[in-house]
Order: structure tokens, then sequence, then C-alpha cells
């Protein structure tokens, strides 16, 4: 085992609406190390977003944090701390990439100011030199030009060079964590490829954690080593990525895989699509979230909430996992 | 070709696309189409954004009409149709959008977002008759037509919203349907339901389809043809099993390698691009628009803009280095 | 990992009640912050109180509002007899003088806005969804309209038109235009490219049915947070035209000109002028906070959420 970098312990995250709590995360533990990417999949309202923001501490004012819930960052509890004991260790040692790199970005400043104030305040580099490192890090995601991009203000640049930029200050102050949330789903797929390259090749040279979060399966199994699969709040399958896709034994995940459209697929295939709707998440179930949907659900499904159990490498929340042949 | 060839249903004959944005400076967004589609067929146009897929789309609709070119849908040419006799020929062809709850007007309940078809084609009929029919077609698209009648938008899933809207294009039972993105924003889940279900209705009320999206999964899932648009261009267009296993054009190539495969030992594919930006629409490059990022590039690329070129029945290509 | 499951499961059951606390009283904080408090129904008593005197005034058996007492003259509220509030330095009742005044504030107050909002509405909805050359005749009358100073307009319409209560609403109501046709014409804007109208002329909608069905009806509510801002203004502003003697000319009793009448006699009777002062502040007051609420409430319904 590496040196674990994230360890989230029971994390509940709540918002209160007209009609109750929604419970957005219900209960969620991992533990990431050192070089590893883990993918979280889910549709939307699975919770994986605010599960991204809870680690970050960005949550809206009115979200609830359950008691029991903790956050250790290289060892430290990040629920613990202050807004302005975070603001450090933000940048610092965990950061973000967005969907949407303009709203990361700031349009009234140049993409070389907005790299140059995180450099000067985490890092306390001199100005002349947070500027040479400026347009190294452009370079080094990919920005032709960096030397004259480095005048240049968000709205010059395509979405493909934005988010670019928007890795490039994520990775600027060497996070230990980066936290991807669906960084490439407002982009084209021939751009989605290169920012997905940059942001792989980036964590391997850096030796950094990332947390890939995304609805896209596609993108799972090519850039991740550990998958994550939530639903309602919880993980419901958690394994390395090519156990997951080979062995996966929660039905909520086969059920997402087969019914996905795939390029290699004959024209006209029926695909197999989930039945029903998604829960809601203000009156769960009481039993597992998925057992209204699944075809294998049985009565304890109903009534108890399956843990997520299982071995060290393949974990999954399930009274009824589907049979896999035993390994060789 | 064959001599005795099916009139195509739906043909669109050097369509043309332009927005001034000055005096002198336009928006090529669609820069001289043509492609066809026969009596129930699904034709799949796919391109990332920019490239002219959407606009093609309206101009079809003649949302606005387009700047040039000709649309003939049935041996009727929908260019130059004007006030009366246009609104009579939009019973014939419907649309649905990308955003399901903006396709919606949140102000309205199911009931009268369905109407609205019915009063405008000038349908007579009595308010249970209405209500009735109403029903019958959300009964169709898989919801409960008795409950969901009363209600608005903001009671119902994206999802469910985009079934709504399903109901609305086929209440007036029209021969084409034109999807512009319209699984793009579902979940994955609803995405399978909502493509199934359209294809159900494909079958049922005989439909020809246009279907535009950027996932060439999903277009090849549903489409009989593909065509593939680069910057306001038709590239490439071919049967939905063809264009992918053989792909002629390396920009078509270069957009299959790129789509992820849910599949952790599926081979990893090079993208085959040469790195840069999309040109501007604006602005558009000499002869092969994608000339610029083609690492087949030659010098005849920026010279001449290359024609479509028969490689077999049914498969043509705009290249001048084809693949195959 | 094995142990930090475990570890979970028991730690999971011991904030389970905490958990559930917690929530519950983020669910009490935030049904509060909806729940009308005493600012909101306080100021609807209010208003109604003052409405319905206002309106039913003819019917209450109030003394003739220019009807002059001289056996009391200037009398502090509740010194005369049938004078419950007293009367200015004329013998006039107070009572009488401020609810036909209100009927003069409040006539301005509705009407103003209603003629801006109404104007403006449709010259929005024309420039916003037309576009073109409409949009340039309407973007360039706002702007010239904006560049006479209001006060300019007001004293012109008092001096020209004199000072008739049509041509008090008409000139306030024309300054409420260029913003009621801002506001108008970028919802209007923001509407016409959705996709829902987008399906209308799919349909074959004429212009007329997609402006009136399906754009008017989500235009309309950022035009009723507009006007909620407005009555209070215009009641104000009615106020201080009579008070400068712009507005309805004596005898008929209006709120600013009452002020401006006790205004001579504060020294020796400052009630003649505080007593429509409060009133009239009480009545401003109260149409704000109701308007903050209300406005508060429609973003609600903005979202969808009611």
């Amino acid at each position: 085992m590496g040196e674990i970098i994230l360890d989230v312990v029971n994390q509940r995250t709540a918002f209160p609406t007209k009609r109750g709590m929604l419970q957005a995360v219900n209960g969620v533990n991992l533990t990431l190390e050192r070089g590893r990417t883990l993918g979280v999949v889910g549709e939307s309202g699975s919770g994986k977003s605010v599960l991204a923001r809870s680690i970050m501490g960005l949550l809206p004012r009115a979200a609830q944090t359950g008691p029991g819930s903790s956050v250790h960052l290289n060892g430290r509890d990040l629920t613990a701390l202050s807004e302005r004991e975070l603001r450090p260790i933000r940048g610092r040692e965990v950061s973000t990439v967005f969907q949407d790199p303009m709203t990361a970005l700031n349009p009234t400043l140049t993409v070389g100011a907005q790299l140059i104030e995180g450099l000067r305040h985490h890092l306390g580099m001199p100005k002349r030199a947070a500027r040479a490192r400026a347009i190294e890090l452009l370079r080094s995601v990919g920005l032709p030009q960096p030397e004259t991009r480095v005048d240049q203000f968000p709205h010059q640049l395509s979405g493909g060079m934005r988010q670019r930029v928007a890795i490039a200050i994520a990775i600027s102050c060497e996070p230990d964590l980066l936290i991807a949330d669906e960084p490439t789903t407002a982009l084209d797929v021939t751009v989605q490829a290169e920012i997905l390259d940059l942001l792989q090749r980036q964590v391997r040279e850096r030796n950094m954690a990332m947390i890939l979060i995304t609805h896209d399966m596609g993108v799972v199994a090519v850039r991740c080593d550990d998958v994550a699969v939530m639903y309602a709040g919880r993980i419901v399958e958690q394994a390395p990525v090519r156990e997951l896709f080979q062995r996966t034994r929660m039905p909520y995940t086969a059920a997402l895989l087969s019914s996905i459209p795939r390029i290699t697929d004959g024209p006209h295939r029926r695909l197999d699509a989930i039945g029903g709707r998604p829960p809601d998440l203000i009156h769960p179930p009481a039993g597992c979230a998925f057992a209204p949907r699944c075809k294998f659900a049985s009565d304890p499904c109903q009534g108890v909430m399956p843990a997520l159990e299982g071995d060290e490498r393949h974990r999954f929340a399930c009274h009824t996992p589907l049979q896999v042949e035993a390994v060789a | 070709m064959k001599d005795v060839m099916t009139e195509p249903f739906l043909s669109i004959e050097d369509l043309v696309v332009e927005y001034p944005l000055s005096r002198k400076a336009k928006v090529h967004a669609v820069s001289g189409l043509t492609v066809s589609v026969e009596q129930g067929k699904t034709l799949g146009l796919v391109g990332e954004s920019g490239c002219g897929k959407s606009s093609a789309a309206r101009a079809v609709m003649q949302l606005p009409p387009p700047t040039g070119g000709r649309v003939t849908l049935d041996g009727q040419e929908l260019t130059g149709l004007k006030g009366k006799a246009l609104q009579q020929a939009r019973r014939r062809f419907q649309m649905i959008f990308q955003d399901p709850i903006a396709s919606l007007n949140p102000r309205q309940t199911v009931r009268e977002i369905l109407s609205a078809p019915l009063e405008i084609a000038g349908e007579q009929e009595s308010p249970e008759e209405r209500d009735a029919r109403i029903i019958a077609m959300l009964d169709k698209v898989g919801l409960n037509g008795e409950q969901a009648i009363s209600r608005r938008p903001h009671e119902f899933s994206g999802g469910q919203c985009q079934r709504i809207s399903i109901a609305r294009a086929l209440i007036l039972r029209p021969d084409l349907l034109v999807c512009d993105e319209a699984v793009s924003a579902l979940d994955v889940s609803v995405q399978a339901q909502t493509l199934n279900l359209l294809e159900d209705l494909k079958a049922e009320f005989g439909l020809t389809m246009l279907f535009i999206s950027h996932d060439l999964a999903v277009v090849k899932h549903v489409s009989d043809t593909v065509a593939v648009m680069y910057l306001g261009m038709l590239c490439e267009m071919a049967d939905a099993t063809t264009i992918y296993r053989k792909p002629a054009h390396p920009y078509t190539r270069t957009l299959i390698n790129a789509v992820p495969e849910p599949d952790p030992d599926a081979p990893r594919k090079a993208l085959e691009l040469v790195p840069g930006e999309l040109p501007s629409p604006i602005n558009p490059p000499s002869g092969c628009r994608f000339r610029t990022r083609c690492p087949m590039a030659t010098d005849l690329c920026a010279a001449e803009t290359p024609q479509p070129k028969e490689l077999a029945p049914g498969h043509s290509v705009a290249c001048h280095h084809p693949l195959i | 990992m094995a142990d930090i499951a475990a570890h979970t499961k028991s730690a999971a059951s011991q904030s389970e009640a905490a958990t559930q606390d917690a929530n519950a009283a983020a669910i009490a904080a935030f049904e509060k912050r909806n729940r009308m408090g005493p600012f909101m129904w306080l100021p609807i008593i209010w208003l109604c109180i003052v409405i319905a005197l206002a309106l039913f005034a003819p019917l209450l058996g109030l003394l003739p509002a220019d009807e002059m007492d001289f056996m009391a003259l200037k009398a502090a509220p509740g010194a005369a007899d049938g004078h419950l509030l007293g009367t200015d330095h004329l013998g006039r009742d107070l009572f009488s003088r401020v609810i036909y005044g209100g009927r003069v504030s409040l006539t301005v107050g509705f009407a103003a806005p209603a003629i801006g909002v109404g104007l403006g509405l449709i010259l929005g909805m024309a420039a916003g969804y037309y576009r073109g050359w409409i949009d340039d005749v309407v973007g360039i009358a706002i702007d010239t309209w904006l560049a006479i100073p209001g006060l300019v307009i007001l004293l012109l319409f008092a001096v020209v038109f004199g000072g008739s209560l049509f041509m008090v609403c008409l000139s306030l109501g024309l300054l409420f235009i260029p913003t009621a046709a801002r506001i108008t014409r970028a919802a209007t804007m923001k509407y016409a490219g959705r996709e829902f109208v987008l399906a209308a002329r799919a349909m074959g909608a004429s212009d007329r049915r997609i402006l009136v069905k399906e754009i008017l009806p989500n235009v309309i509510w950022p035009l009723i947070a507009f006007v909620l801002i407005d009555i209070p203004i215009a009641i104000v502003v009615e106020g201080a035209l009579s008070f400068l003697g712009l507005s309805v000319k004596a005898p008929t009793p209006s709120w600013g000109g009452i002020i401006a009448e006790g205004r001579e006699h504060l020294e020796s009777s400052p009630h003649i002028a505080l007593i429509p002062t409060a009133v009239m502040f009480l009545t401003v007051l109260s149409f704000n906070l109701v308007g903050d609420t209300i406005r508060r409430r429609m973003s609600d319904v903005r979202e969808g959420a009611i």
C-alpha cells in the first residue's frame, strides 16, 4: 500500500429543502493513495459532485455535514478546520478542475495574472520567477505559444484551451490531490481525449492522486485505476477498473454498463434500459435504494440497507450480488 | 448507383446557412450540404460543436429558411414556401430539442402544451375529444396520460419532459422528425429509455428521422445512414456499419478514435489529429476545411475543395487522400 | 480498509440520532425563513385598512373633506367632538382629509406604474421579440426620453395640462416606461431563444400567438416585481408633487397637499402635518415590506418550486 493521501470517513451531506432534508451524500468512505486515480461515476443525483465539494469544503452554507463525517487529507482532518485555515490547503494540497472552466477563471484577469497570484501567494515566489513558472506551466499543459497566451484573457481562448489553463492553475502549486469534477463534459470528443491525456500525464509525472468525477463509463474505463460507482448518495460498488468491468457484482453497475450505447454495437440494437426512476433522496427507501428498479431484488433488499462489503479489492453493497466465476 | 432508385423522402441539396455578423463578416455555418434520406429511415448527422449540424437541422425546419439550397420533403419543396402554405406544411415535419426543460413552457400545463399544435393546425374537436387524444399520445410516450395532463413541467424529471416534447412533436402525426441532440442532456439510463422509445415510435408512426448528435455511439445506434460534418461541410456519408468499420475520411477516423469505450481492455487508439485549434467558421480555411488539423494534408488540400466521391454504393467521401 | 468499514458501522449508528437532530434544526431554520412573520402580516393589515377606507370613503358617512368647522380650528386629535384626528387650520376634519387624500395617493400609486408597465411591456416585447429596426427605434426613443430629466417632464405636464389626477398619473407613468421596457426586452429576448418558443414556431404558431401565449406569461413575473417597487415610489413622488402644488389642485386633498398646508402651522399644531406624514410613511413602508416578501417568493416560483 502506498502513502494514503485522502481518507474520507462516513461522509454525509444533506441540504434542507421545502419537502425535508435531501440526503445528497449518505455515508461515503474512501481512501486514496498517492499516484492513483479514482473514478467516481454515477448519474445526476447520485451525489458524486456533492462528494467532491464536501472533500474540498466548498459546500453552500445551507448544507449540513453529518456529525460522524471526517475528511483527512495528509492526516489532517479538514472538517475541523475553519475557512481561514482551509485557504492555504486549497490549491497547495488539494485543488479542483471544474466542468465549466469559465466559472473557475476570473474573466477580468489575464491567464498569467491568475497563475502568478497562486504561485506568489502559496509558494512565495518572486514576481519574475512566478511569471517564468507560469509560462512553463502553460507549456506543460499544451497551450501553444505560452509566451503570448500568458497575457491573454480567458475569453480570448477556446473552451479546450480554457480547460488547459484551469488545469495549469490547479497543478501550479503541486497539490497532492487533484479533484476533477466532470472536467470534459462540456468539451467535444476530440478535445476531451486531449484533456484526459493531459490530466493523466500530469498525475503520473507529479505523482499526485486524482479523483475523476464523471457520468461517462467510457472515460472511467480508460483513465482510472479504481472506480467507485455511486447511487443515491452511496458508493454501491468499488474495485480496480478491470475488476469492476469484468467481474461486476452490483446489479446497478451491470445495468448501467449495459444501457450504454457502444460504438461497437450493430445499428438499431435495443438498449437494455434501466426501468423506473431514480430514488427520491428526501424520502429514500428503507432498504437498497436501487431495489425498486432491480431485476434481482428480493425481500431483504426492500427492508435492509446493504452495507458496502467484500474484500480489500472489490467491495459492493448488495444482498443479491451477481455471480462471477471463481478466480483461476 | 442503380437507375431504379427510390425517390428520397427528404432531400437536402446544396444547403447553405450563413449568419451575417457585420457588413463584411459572416458565419459560414453550413456551406453546401447535400444529403438525402429514404422514407422510414434515419439519417444521423454527427460532428463536433461548430460543424453546422444544428444549423442544418434548423434550416430543414425552415427556422429560419436557409440562405441557399433546396429542402424537399416527399416531393414538396419546403424552401420557398411562405405564410399559410408553410404553416400548412409544418404539420408534416416536427422537431425535438436538446434541453428537455427549456423545451416546455414552464407556465403551461401539459394539456396546454399538447393542445398548441392541435389549435395551430386548426383541428376541429370538442375539449373532451382533444383531452382523449392528448392522453392517448401521452400514454404512447410512456407517461400516465390521465395524471400527466394537468401537471406542469417542473413536476417531471428531465427524461419525462423529453417524453412530453416527443408527444408534442408527434401528436399531429408528422412524417419527418428532426432530433437535435435529443438525448444528449439525459442520464445514461434515461437516455437508453428515450432511444428505445424513439425507435418504437419511429416504427409505429412510420417516421423518417434526421438525428443530430455529437455522440457517435448514439448516432450509430439509431441511424441507417451516417453523415459526418466538419466546419460546415460534409466529410463522409455511408451506412452506419461501414462508416464505423471503414472510415475513409481522416476526420471520421479521428472522431471514432476519440470515443472513450466503456471497456478497459479496448485498444487505445491515437487521435491522428494535428494539435491546434478548430478554425473559425467566420474565416474558414481554403480548400478542405479539415486540412489545418489533418495529418495527411498536402498542398492540393489547400488549393482545391474536395468534392464528394463515391467509393462504393452509398459510401461517399470528400477527401483528396481518402484512407481507403 | 476492512477495519474502516467496521469502524464506520458503529459510527453510523451513533451518529444517526445526532444527524437527525441536526437535520430537524436545519429544516426548522429553512422553514422559518419562508414563514410569514409580523413583518409580513402587519403591513398587510395596514394596507388592507388604508385601501378599504380609501375605496369606501363615500359610504362611511365621513364629514366632507372640505367642510369647515369654525368652532374647532386646529383642534388636536380627540380635542373636539366628531373630529377623531382633529382639524386643520380651516377646521376641516383631518380624518376625512387623510382618507380622501389617500384616494388620490393610492390612485396615483397604482395607476402610474400600471400605465408605465403597460406601455413598457408592449414596447419591450416588440423590441425583444422582433429585434431589428423595431428594437433600434424603441432603444433610441427610450434613450431620448431618459435624457430629459424626470422633474422637467413632471413640471411640464403640470404647467401645460394643469393638475388633473389623470395627468399626474400619466406623467408619472411615462417615467416608468424606460425601465419597464428594458426589463421586458431582456426577459423577452431570454425566452424568445428558448426551445419552447422554437417548438411553437416549428408548429407554425403566429407571432401574436407566441407573444401572448408563450412569452407573456413568462415575462410578466419580473414585471410584477418591478411594479411592487414602483407603487411606493409613485406614492412618494405624488406626495412631493402635491407638496410643491403641482399635483391635484386644492381643495381636493392629497397627502402631500395636507402636509404642505400643515407645514405653516408646524409650531402651533404639528399634528396637521405629522398625521398625513405618518400615514404616508407607514403605507410606503408596508408596500416595500410586502413587495420584498412577494418578490422573494416569486423567485421560488421562477425556480419552479411552486
